[in-house]
């Protein structure tokens, strides 16, 4: 039995990881005391501040480099990175938004079919590993994508990938194998 | 395989990965590197056993396994399959006639035979892909061994059984209640298809006697799973059949009773100045009884959904445990579209900044609460 040409899988990206430059230092006090929805931790040496729309929080260092996640698209990372800059501009600091990158993308997928995970890694090994007692999922790492993706034996699938394309690649290259070891019933 | 597992351990000792490691972590290696080879000898091992004989934490011994496969470049070694494991399991349990009363005695290789059935029908529906392998075995020799002999061992629970065959406390990893959950999966499995056996009639099974049939449910185990199959798959068109016929009695009442409610309006309608009612409520009234009925037939509608949207794991008998239920993820409105280039107005962001008198108030209160 072949995979149709036909199926439509709706992949849900649940997370993007961006991050940018200030090219500035960073005073995480003042930060602290005159953003709100701010948590400063001076532990660790960060502040954490978290955006309405879009919904994003950003790890923020007195380096001036600053990681955003929770967006839901490149894009939306994007903007809320942008509105982030603009804040710190506006309580003081000489901020020029750059090297802004998208490094990491976090994708669901559900299939339309359960999966044996054992008969999935041994017809991909080394590529796939299953540890049963670590993890309940498959993992198949795409080193051509750096991709990893994650197979549970329900059919849902989660992919990370350093962008959305690579996510999307990663699905059609490995729905075929899953399809070959698709669980039918008794 | 030892002098495998000793220049295993000494390659990982050396790398630098595991140079600067605790004394703890350097204990987990060595029991990894066993691991390892064992697994490349095809040697039936449990992570959960070496970690019970190491006395460390399952989490440590997982970390320590990754970082030993990826700072050696170790080919990932196949993990053990259940049935693979499962003889060298059953002959841990202190039960061979001689060992423990006759009631209770069982041969390694019986006891293997039927727990290897009860693995086998466990992995066909569902109860084996991606959990620990230990607490599925415990919980296929207990329901096996009482099986063998259920008249005498019915009474007796899991822990009873752990006890008789002495096995040691820490057989099954950290949480004990585990094993108790899959012989609770496995009886209910074993109740389902033992009301498809043609004596029971259709009759319910209790998981507590279900083991009485065990053995005949084993013997046609393949077409009891179709049957039951089967018989659920009717069941529910039978109940979305039946659904579907109470939603449409339920939409011809409420038009009806709009009707009803319409023809009695425009009866009432010459009366209503005397009752000083403004006859512009009559409409009005109307309006809202169509809103009203239109609005229980939006509440009769999705009260019971449409069958389409129900759940696909209503439609399965035999499912993973964790697609059963699961949660229903939150439908979030599409926010509008985003290019990440657009203007950013200066109102928004104002919302993130704190005001000079909100500032103040905060330096003041953070005063106080340092001098208390």
């Amino acid at each position: 039995m072949e995979p149709s040409n036909d199926v439509a899988l709706d992949i849900i990206v649940t997370n993007v990881v961006s991050v940018f430059r200030t090219r500035c230092h960073l005073n995480l006090r003042t930060i602290g005391l005159e953003g709100n929805n701010v948590i400063y931790k001076p532990e660790v040496g960060k502040v954490l501040m978290k955006l309405r729309k879009p919904r994003i929080t950003a790890s923020i260092w007195s380096s001036g480099k600053i990681i955003c996640t929770g967006a839901t698209s490149e894009d939306e990372a994007k903007l809320g990175a942008r509105r982030l800059a603009r804040c710190l501009q506006k309580i003081g600091f000489k901020v020029r938004f750059s090297d802004f990158k998208v490094v990491n993308v976090l994708a669901v997928c559900s299939l339309p079919f359960q999966i044996r995970l054992i008969e999935f890694t041994k017809n991909n090994r080394p590529i796939a590993s299953y540890e049963p007692e670590l993890h309940p999922a498959a993992t198949y790492r795409i080193k051509t994508l750096r991709s990893t993706v994650q197979v549970f034996s329900t059919g849902s699938i989660t992919v990370t990938g350093p962008n959305v394309q690579s996510v999307a690649s990663a699905v059609e290259q490995i729905y075929p194998l899953l399809f070959e070891c698709q669980k039918t019933l008794v | 395989m030892e002098s495998g597992a000793v220049s295993l351990y000494e390659r990982a000792y050396s790398h630098p990965s595991f140079i600067q490691v605790s004394l703890q972590k350097k204990e987990v290696l060595g029991g990894c590197c066993v691991l390892s080879t064992c697994r490349q000898h095809n040697w039936p091992v449990a992570m959960c056993t070496i970690n019970s004989l190491l006395e460390a934490e399952p989490m440590l011994m997982g970390v320590v396994y990754q970082d030993l496969v990826k700072a050696l470049d170790l080919q990932p070694p196949p993990t053990a399959s259940l049935t693979d494991m499962l003889e060298s399991y059953c002959y841990g349990y202190k039960l061979a006639p001689g060992e423990v009363p006759d009631v209770f005695a069982e041969t390694p290789e019986q006891l293997v035979q039927r727990s290897a059935a009860l693995v086998e029908l466990a992995a066909d529906v569902w109860l084996v892909t991606g959990r620990h392998p230990l607490p599925i075995l415990m919980a296929c020799v207990y329901v096996a061994w009482q099986s063998l002999k259920p008249k005498d061992r019915m009474k007796h629970s899991l822990q009873k059984f752990c006890q008789i065959a002495r096995l040691p406390k820490d057989a099954c990893g950290a949480c004990k209640e585990t094993p108790l959950r899959r012989v609770r999966e496995l009886r209910d499995v074993l109740c389902k298809l033992g009301r498809e056996l043609p004596w029971m009639r259709g009759g319910a099974v209790e998981p507590k006697t279900v083991a009485t049939l065990v053995e005949d449910i084993l013997k046609h185990q393949k077409s009891l799973l179709l049957k039951a199959m089967r018989s659920y798959e009717e069941e529910v068109e039978q109940e979305v059949r039946e659904a579907a016929e109470s939603r449409q009695d339920d939409v011809l009442s409420s038009t009806e009773s709009l009707l009803a409610g319409q023809l009695s309006g425009r009866d009432q309608g010459p009366v209503t100045p005397a009752q000083d009612v403004p006859p512009a409520r009559q409409p009005k009234s109307g309006e809202s009884m169509l809103e009203a009925s239109g609005g229980s037939n939006k509440t009769t509608e999705e009260s019971a959904p449409p069958a389409g949207e129900e759940h696909w794991g209503r439609r399965h008998l035999f499912l993973p445990p964790c697609a059963r239920n699961v949660k229903r993820r939150r439908e979030e409105s599409p926010g509008p579209h985003v290019t990440g280039e657009e203007e950013i107005s200066d109102s928004e962001i104002e919302s993130y900044i704190r005001s000079a008198e909100e500032i103040r108030s905060y330096v003041e209160f953070q005063k106080k609460m340092t001098e208390n």
